[in-house]
């Protein structure tokens, strides 16, 4: 919930910029813009209640407006800041007369007040006090000291920054910090930066409560968010009943108190629920990238690389045998016996050669669209035509399809009448030639040498093999998927590789072993060199043994598929370990679930990187409401994220003791003891941070950094 | 289209009646077909695989010749009916295969 405690709505002092005026309609559209909830107006030493009131109207479906000031402060014996005044919106009218009270008829470029006199004047109208803190001109610390001393209610207190930061109220360590728009020009309003409340608060009385860190009230605006009651177990035999919040939770602890088993006992339950979940282990993106790798969820898809499958081609080289030639004898035979019987001689049929059986050139051409045809006209009566065309160009498709079925058709019937009527006139012949022999004591002459079935044969295998050899010859195919992105790197892709096999190729690329089908490829080769050889029937019975040892059927097999992880330009990348949880958590981040856990998903990875990447996704996450579950041992998470759920798992004297709780109201409670309780920021920064000394000390040496 | 004649010789190499294809000028008596014995049939089906060899990139045909002394008359009509069925079979397949081939 975005809020602007530091808003100008006019040009006061003479330094003050024109800008800063705005009207009522474009402050109306800017604060809509903004989406901002709650807005202060805090015009420099002047509050104009009639604007306000004007403002507050038109804005109050979307947006609040809080009555403040903002006022040069000079002590004694130190140099002037700014203090910004903001009350209670049901005291905007007391507000209004006591500041026209303090700044009537004063120079408001020069008057100041000193911060005991504003307290006096203006702490009954129930105000919160934001000094500009190493912002200009600022509070110094010994003036700060002074006001606390006299406001005498830290909760009241917040300090405004210079620097634009995204901020969570009542942020830990002590600083209540709070940044506003300040806003210099009203056209470029909506691109300020706002604080960001972590609780969505509705009125000024709750704002206030809330910084008091009162149980009810932040029980009641924690409570706005759906929450689930889960049972988690860090041990099979004990069971935890915990509140999970549709927010971030964390769990932290020291090593060994059972995080990791109390979020996989959450994932389980949630998905029992029937919420979609998804879950990282820090410890495991090695063995998990692994897995993203394999190529399982891969299908050996020929079509991807436009090949088919060559499954008749494997069929007919397990089915080839060659064909000898006719023996010479039997033309000895046939000559020495033709003269054996005089009926016989004048039978020329028996002299007769066969024809060559080869198909007609188109054959395959008209039989496989004879087959599309068939298909097309099983689907056709699936349609309702009339949907799409009128009557008359229905009746005409329907006549030109019937042309192009009657022609296809008569085209493979003459194919198939040329084929059989050679088929079936060789068969003829050689009926009657054997029906001769046995009648006439005689050999008939030999109806072909066997060259031209010999010939066709070969060829056929050629054919045959060539085309098994060619599809290796095809290049790869690939289809990316974006995982993530890394800095220097920009972004990564996973690459799914389909290729045939090759010299480059690897061994997992393949589910049988790439050396037989490597041999069987190389078989291939010698059968295709022999094919005019005397050798070729050894060169293809070994090829046949291969390919039936291997079961090998069809292409399938040769059909490498991988994974690799390449950058945009497709250049193949070898993620560190670090980098290779950064792209997993970011996947898993960027997925579409009801759930989310994740278990030390900081390992491996820069401080920076998480405080500036995946914070932002996990506020994000929780934004949108979703359930997100982080067992950390990482300060920017457990701390930063301003955890809705907190749960601390402590082991003491052989003891294991669960405290659950928020940085809301700073309190960590037992679950099984209610009068044990524990802070919120000490345990954080003991176990978190090494120990409130140690923090301090760090804080401390980077302040010391000169500016 | 190259135009091929390849000599075939039939003659006698010992006691046996042989067919000498000439189909590989280097190799003058690689390709005998002995019409004598059972190898006959395998040494014919080597001149095939030669012959299948050089119709793709040529138009073959074979011719007879008789070896000079030869006289069986049996051996030279046989001959002569078979070289001219073999150069019939050629002319039938020799475009499909190249088709097929290219």
């Amino acid at each position: 919930m975005k809020i602007d405690l530091h808003c100008h709505t006019k040009k006061v002092k003479k330094g003050d910029n024109e800008k800063r005026n705005v009207s009522l309609e474009v402050f109306k559209q800017k604060i809509s813009d903004a989406d901002v909830k709650i807005v202060a107006i805090t015009n420099h030493n002047l509050f104009d209640l009639e604007q306000y009131n004007i403002y507050s109207e038109a804005v109050s479906d979307y947006c609040k407006l809080w009555p403040g000031i903002e006022i040069d402060i000079q002590e004694e014996n130190s140099s002037r800041y700014h203090l910004i005044v903001i009350a209670n919106p049901e005291n905007a009218e007391e507000f209004s007369s006591i500041t026209k009270e303090l700044f009537d008829g004063q120079d408001l470029d020069t008057y100041t007040l000193n911060c005991k006199e504003v307290y006096e004047k203006l702490n009954a109208c129930d105000v919160i006090y934001i000094p500009h803190y190493h912002k200009k001109p600022g509070i110094s610390e010994s003036d700060l000291i002074k006001l606390k001393t006299v406001v005498n209610d830290d909760s009241r207190i917040f300090y405004e920054p210079s620097d634009h930061r995204s901020l969570g109220v009542f942020a830990n360590y002590n600083y209540s910090v709070m940044i506003g728009s300040d806003v210099q020009d009203w056209s470029k309003y909506e691109k300020s930066t706002f604080a960001d409340l972590r609780l969505p608060v509705e009125t000024f009385s709750q704002f206030c409560m809330m910084s008091k860190r009162d149980n009810v009230v932040i029980n009641t605006l924690l409570n706005k968010k759906v929450s689930y009651q889960m049972i988690a177990s860090p041990h099979s035999s004990v069971k935890l009943n915990l509140k999970i919040y549709e927010d971030v939770n964390i769990i932290f602890g020291q090593k060994g108190t059972g995080k990791s088993e109390i979020l996989n006992s959450l994932y389980t339950s949630m998905l029992a629920k029937g919420k979609s979940c998804e879950k990282y282990i820090g410890t495991e993106k090695d063995y998990e990238f692994k897995k993203v790798l394999k190529n399982t969820d891969m299908e050996a898809n020929l079509s991807l690389l436009g090949l088919e499958d060559c499954a008749n081609d494997f069929k007919a080289i397990s089915m080839w045998t060659d064909t000898n030639p006719t023996q010479f004898s039997n033309y000895i035979n046939w000559y020495e016996t033709k003269d054996n019987n005089r009926n016989k001689r004048r039978m020329k049929i028996t002299e007769a050669s066969k024809l060559i059986e080869n198909k007609p050139k188109q054959y395959d051409v008209h039989e496989k669209d004879k087959k599309t045809i068939k298909q097309i006209l099983k689907h056709f009566s699936d349609i309702d035509i009339s949907m799409y065309l009128n009557a008359e160009k229905y009746e005409q498709l329907l006549l030109l399809f019937k042309e192009l079925t009657d022609k296809v058709f008569e085209e493979f019937k003459n194919d198939v009448i040329s084929k059989c009527s050679c088929e079936l006139t060789n068969y003829s012949i050689e009926n009657i030639k054997n029906i001769a022999d046995k009648n006439s004591n005689t050999i008939s002459k030999p109806s072909s040498t066997g060259f031209g079935e010999f010939a066709l044969k070969r060829v056929k295998l050629c054919k045959i093999i060539k085309n098994i050899i060619n599809a290796f010859l095809v290049g790869s195919f690939n289809e990316r998927e974006y995982i993530g992105e890394l800095e220097e790197k920009g972004k990564i892709y996973i690459n799914k590789r389909y290729r045939m096999l090759c010299d480059e190729s690897r061994t997992e690329e393949f589910s049988k072993g790439i050396q037989k089908l490597k041999q069987i490829k190389k078989q291939l080769y010698l059968v295709l060199n022999h094919i005019y050889r005397d050798g070729l029937n050894d060169c293809l019975s070994e090829l046949k043994t291969m390919i039936d040892e291997e079961s090998v059927e069809n292409l399938k097999p040769f059909l490498g598929l991988s994974k690799q992880v390449v950058t945009e330009d497709g250049q193949e990348y070898s993620p560190s370990n670090g980098e290779k949880g950064i792209l997993l958590l970011q996947n898993i981040l960027n997925k579409e679930a009801d759930a989310y856990f994740l278990d030390e998903p900081e390992l491996g990875m820069g401080n920076s990187y998480i405080d500036q990447n995946i914070r932002p996704i996990i506020s994000g996450l929780a934004k949108r409401r979703k359930v997100v579950v982080i067992a950390t041992h990482n300060a920017n998470i457990a701390v930063r994220t301003l955890p809705y759920m907190t749960i601390f798992r402590e082991h003491k004297n052989g003891i294991y003791t669960t405290y659950v709780g928020n940085p809301f109201n700073d309190i960590l409670q037992n679950i099984d003891d209610e009068n044990d309780y524990r802070s919120w920021t000490t345990e954080s920064l003991h176990t978190l941070e090494g120990g409130e000394e140690a923090f301090y000390e760090r804080k401390n040496i980077y302040e010391s950094k000169t500016d | 289209m190259n135009q091929k004649q390849i000599e075939v010789l039939l003659t006698v190499v010992g006691e046996s009646d042989v067919l000498n294809f000439i189909l590989d000028q280097e190799k003058p008596d690689e390709y005998v077909v002995n019409l004598n014995s059972d190898t006959s049939q395998s040494e014919l089906k080597k001149v095939f695989s030669k012959l299948l060899e050089l119709i793709i990139e040529n138009d073959v045909k074979l011719v007879l010749k008789i070896a000079e002394g030869y006289s069986k008359v049996l051996y030279m009509d046989v001959c002569t009916v078979y070289i001219d069925d073999l150069n019939r079979e050629i002319s039938s397949v020799a475009e499909s295969v190249r088709k097929d081939v290219s």
